[in-house]
């Protein structure tokens, strides 16, 4: 379908050739940038050397258990990325469905999942609220996180949750008093201001007290965004409405971080909440639609070290998600919905080490009311017992081998759900490490999925299974150079198997309702590579990254769709970068990435074409005095304009240039 | 020495099975990066025209899920031959389809479009907008006898969000007027006016009301008339103004718009040579225990004067119906949720009471319904199509034997019959 293609480009030119002057503004604000930083870089540089930024990619030895890639946070600012969206973007297995500007929902999906497949967690405790069983990314900030851990394949064996994977974002730590120097302040903080296309301010401000035995941190931030823009329907211009909105979030957390006492502790109190339009898609735009959303959430943990071997941690949590959509102007008749989604949940872990074995087992529970406008008022108990074991050896050249398993047995809504992971993972040498992976999971039906009140054309299922998935996985790291070296290829072979998946499908009484009745096949390969280039630039090193991937997502459900690619799941997507990062902390960054045609329906008649998306960043520290480290960026998403489609009847808004400042003491 | 090291780690990979299943990885990598230039573009085995010859005799399937059109031929037994899968691509969710003269125009209701295409050759003729938010739902067609040209045909869509009619040139491709009508409207018919210059259009309004009780959804159905005034302006192009209009009512006396769902008009159909003009409502479209399949009301209006003569509580919740006509009597045969119904119109008596579910037509697995989306009969032949089962059913008309079952892409929704001979 080359003329597909064809077409797309003809229709969408008249737009790229509008936009260029705003390219070459952004050009220039690049090259500005680049100027004022790069002077004081070398004598900034001599006198400050305690203050050299690490900028590699992490070794082998430094990352996660294979199957999982670790994204260093740190390693994402530098590119200008504001949230959790743009900084895994470009993870190979990772595939994110804008549906408009950054400022809008995206969907996630690991290696050809859906959404509801995977498990959002932030410090290992879900975030994925259980009414739509869905995060979106594009609302997760990157201040206070420390890094992105993201594991391929079914994690419930490990958390309960994620038949197709996880994301676990996890909030930096300060510095605890074993580890703070005899000339660290008490006190240290952030903050942070952007702006961006189509009237979005960003900002966020911290500050964290770390006193002998307990650290104090609060944290907040804002978003208030028109998010209004200009996009072609049918060849005539058309603008964006009502999608912007505001969102506010507040966050108190106290720890002690003595790593060295028995006993330990932290709390942390979260609230947010936001306002924003929901505008619909370009056929069928709403201008009136607002979805409110109020969120709680505390958590509380505890841990005692009985010994040096053992340990005991006990975790609890309280969340609230209040959310109202009003839409008065419906034209069938004004939509409302109010949901009050409180949960409870709980889990103990005890922990044991001796010689090669390393043993523990968790116990959970976990409670979650609904009262809904619609569904009324439903719960769900879910209780689970999850033993885990590893075992390991180090040889004399700094590799080994170890073996990692873990299984859970969940109770919830009236069944029994196993769920098992096996990790082997062999290092005949520390440059080189194999890793073998199977694992099996599930996604637990969502309340909406389940408790759908009778309409006029749908109803819900209690009857529903979870959903099941098997995974086995072959993956191989080599680390390029020396024990320690920085640069890393990682390859991936993988088979998901997907069964009784949950399909919404005309019942005999002529309403849909969700039925087990899909299965699918995902195949795929990753291979990603990031090196350190030994040339010498000035002070100035390069580092550029690649990735291919392949990913055969079949719906192998009976049917007339049987064999056909799973929607929005792009057979083949590739792309690179390079990232010329300076001791003192500037850096530029260009990334493109291409991405195949994706299919739009289950019966594979409509395709999206193919795209290419390049990104640019330019980031200066500036060597302001009395500052630890101040800087100034600048992020321009889809440098070339490429009107591509990344959801159906949803605007592509074209570039997007956000600058900003961000400084932290 | 770093890469000495690494060599030996090799050599003992190669002699291990997990080493060697490892080292694979890298080869299926290649292999990918070989093969990755066609999985990066659209396929190109869809939607490339007709792959067999035009049949004399064929039936035009639009699939809303699957957004395409099929043919199936028809034998010289009216048993479906060769089947020409997805020979043209819509977009999404294509509703309905008619014949324009030399055309075939298509509503395209994710699109807020409608498509004329080349009835021959199956080619997209002409995309025209008709603006977003409205939602097409069903069309028909009219010649306008006012031109001077014999090749001159308008169609009118029904526009579910707008809760308009627009009335659009095809050959110009251009929305020629947009007027309003009831709540909700769905079905429509083109009757001829009182002179050649005036087509009487009757809507059918469902008045589907999201902010009602969910188990209630529709409020009182009804019909709009609208008397459209054909013209041409100075260059020949077509004028469309409205005539008059009204509004008839089609609920029963003692209605309760508080507690009961409305009749759920979704299907016009017109007895010219009885002067009658058929209303086929679904009601809530539920069954017992969540509805009832006892919901199902056939109207008998009077083409002319729209007055209401009869109500056939017909049951099965039908969305769609047929007509056929032989020597002395006319049957209405309805498609709902549990099969077909049939109903029996005596020229010496009028209409008879209606049968019990003629053809039962539940999938055989139970966990999927049989929405059936739309039905015709050709010579005794009764054509049905299966939306949730992707099938076409293939039913004796008289016996309700089943005949054949064909399998089709995602979704038909809508058919048409097409006899070159």
């Amino acid at each position: 379908m080359s003329t597909t293609v064809k077409v797309f480009w003809d229709k969408y030119r008249p737009h790229i050739y509008k936009r260029t002057s705003i390219g070459r503004i952004a050009a220039w604000i690049i090259g500005i940038l680049s100027l004022v930083a790069a002077p004081p870089l070398h004598r900034a540089t001599a006198q400050e050397p305690t203050e050299t930024v690490v900028i590699t990619a992490p070794a082998p030895e430094e990352t996660a258990p294979p199957g999982t890639t670790v994204i260093p946070v740190e390693e994402a600012r530098r590119t200008g990325a504001r949230t959790i969206a743009e900084a895994i973007a470009s993870v190979p297995g990772i595939a994110l469905q804008s549906s408009g500007s950054s400022y809008e929902p995206v969907l996630l999906r690991v290696r050809g999942s859906t959404s509801e497949q995977v498990l959002v967690l932030r410090d290992g405790r879900p975030i994925t609220d259980s009414y739509s069983g869905i995060v979106d990314l594009a609302r997760i900030p990157l201040d206070r996180v420390e890094r992105i851990e993201i594991t391929r394949g079914p994690v419930n064996a490990l958390y309960g949750g994620g038949a197709a994977g996880m994301i676990n974002i996890i909030t930096a730590v300060p510095p605890g008093p074993d580890s703070v120097s005899s000339y660290a302040p008490p006190w240290s903080g952030h903050g942070r201001y952007s702006y961006g296309s189509f009237g979005e301010h960003r900002a966020a401000a911290g500050a964290t007290f770390t006193g002998s035995a307990l650290t104090l941190g609060l944290a907040a931030g804002g978003i208030l965004a028109a998010n209004s823009y200009d996009y072609d329907r049918a060849g005539a211009s058309r603008t964006r409405e009502n999608a912007g909105g505001a969102d506010a979030d507040l966050s108190l957390t106290a720890d002690n971080h003595d790593r060295s006492a028995p006993v330990e502790a932290d709390a942390t109190l979260t609230l947010q909440g936001s306002r924003r339009g929901a505008p619909g898609s370009i056929e069928f735009p709403t201008t009136s639609a607002v979805v409110d959303d109020k969120r709680l959430a505390i958590t509380l943990g505890a841990g005692i070290r009985p010994g040096p071997a053992a340990s005991l941690r006990a975790e609890g949590d309280l969340q609230r998600l209040q959310r109202r959509f009003d839409d008065p102007d419906y034209p069938l008749g004004a939509l409302a919905s109010e949901t009050d989604l409180r949960t409870a949940g709980g889990e103990m872990t005890g922990t044991v080490e001796g010689g090669l074995l390393e043993a523990g087992v968790t116990l959970s529970g976990r409670y979650s009311v609904i009262d809904d406008l619609e569904l009324g008022q439903v719960d769900r108990l879910t209780v689970a017992v999850a033993p885990r074991a590893a075992v390991a050896t180090t040889t004399a050249v700094g590799g080994g081998w170890r073996l990692e398993g873990a299984g859970r047995i969940e109770y919830t809504d009236q069944r029994v759900v196993p769920s098992v992971r096996a990790t082997l993972s062999w290092a005949p040498m520390e440059t080189l490490r194999f890793g073998l992976i199977g694992a099996t999971g599930y996604r637990l039906p969502t309340f909406l999925e389940l408790f759908q009140p009778v309409g006029a054309f749908v109803v819900g299922n209690p009857s529903l299974d979870p959903e099941k998935s098997a995974s086995i996985e072959a993956e191989t790291r080599i680390a390029i150079g020396a024990p320690g070296a920085k640069s890393e290829i990682r390859a991936a072979a993988y088979l998901v198997g997907y069964e009784d998946l949950i399909q919404w499908l005309a019942g005999p009484d002529g309403r849909w309702s969700p039925r087990n009745t899909g299965t699918a096949r995902v195949r795929g390969l990753e291979i990603e590579g990031r090196f350190d280039i030994p040339i010498v630039l000035g002070e100035w090193r390069p580092r550029i990254d690649g990735r291919f991937e392949l990913v055969e997502a079949m719906d192998t459900t009976d049917g007339v769709t049987n064999g056909k690619q799973l929607p929005y799941r792009p057979r083949a997507a590739t792309g690179g970068g390079i990232v010329l990062a300076h001791p003192f902390g500037h850096s530029f960054g260009l990334d493109a990435e291409y991405v195949g045609a994706r299919p739009v329906n289950a019966q594979n008649t409509d395709w999206l074409a193919p795209y290419l998306s390049v990104d640019a960043s330019a980031r200066a520290r500036l060597p302001v005095g009395g500052v630890e480290e101040w800087y100034l960026f600048l992020r321009v998403t889809n440098l070339v304009d490429e009107p591509y489609v990344a959801t159906r009847y949803y605007p592509n808004p074209g570039r997007e240039v956000v600058a900003g400042t961000e400084v932290r003491w | 020495m770093n890469e000495t090291r690494f060599r030996r780690g090799a050599t003992r990979l190669r002699g291990r099975p997990l080493g060697s299943m490892m080292s694979l990885t890298f080869l299926i990598g290649l292999a990918g990066v070989q093969s990755s230039c066609d999985l990066f573009s659209v396929p190109d085995d869809v939607g490339g025209g007709r792959s067999i010859a035009e049949p004399t005799r064929e039936i035009f399937i639009l699939h809303s899920l699957a957004e395409s059109l099929s043919t199936v031929a028809l034998n010289a037994d009216d048993a479906v031959g060769a089947v020409d899968r997805d020979v043209l691509l819509t977009g999404a969710v294509p509703n309905d389809l008619v014949r324009v003269g030399p055309l075939l125009a298509l509503v395209v209701s994710g699109e807020n479009a409608l498509l004329t295409v080349n009835e021959g050759s199956l080619r997209l003729s002409r995309t025209i907008d008709l603006g977003t938010g409205r939602n097409p739902m069903r069309i028909a067609a009219f010649a306008d006898a006012t031109s001077s040209s014999s090749a001159r045909w308008l169609v009118a869509v029904t526009n579910l969000l707008t809760d308009t009619v627009s009335v659009v040139d095809v050959d110009r491709g251009s929305v020629l007027a947009e007027f309003g009508v009831g709540p909700s409207p769905q079905a429509i018919l083109a009757l001829p006016g009182a002179d050649q210059s005036q087509i009487r259009l009757v809507v059918s309004n469902t008045n589907f009301r999201a902010d009602r009780p969910s188990e209630i959804p529709y409020g009182p159905g009804s019909l709009t008339e609208l008397v459209i005034e054909i013209a041409s302006d100075d260059s020949g192009s077509p004028v469309v103004g409205l005539g008059s209009s009204r509004t008839i009512a089609l609920e029963e006396p003692g209605y309760d718009d508080d507690s009961e769902s409305g009749l759920n008009p979704g299907e016009l159909l017109a007895l010219p040579a009885a002067g009658e003009l058929l209303v086929i409502g679904s009601g809530v479209n539920l069954l017992p225990g969540g509805g009832g399949s006892d919901d199902g009301t056939v109207l008998v209006l009077d083409v002319h004067t729209l007055e209401i003569l009869d109500r056939v509580s017909i049951g099965g919740s039908p969305a769609t119906g047929a007509l056929r006509a032989d020597a002395t009597d006319t049957t209405l045969y309805t498609a709902g949720v549990d099969g077909i119904r049939r109903l029996v119109r005596r020229d010496a008596s009028g209409w008879d009471s209606p049968s019990d579910t003629y053809a039962t037509l539940i999938a055989e697995s139970g966990i999927t319904g049989s929405l059936f989306a739309d039905c015709l009969v050709v010579d005794g032949v009764l054509y049905v199509a299966d939306f949730a089962g992707d099938r076409l059913r293939v039913l004796d008309a008289d016996t309700a034997a089943p005949l054949q079952e064909v399998s089709l892409s995602d979704g038909p929704v809508a058919l048409l019959w097409d006899d070159e001979s």
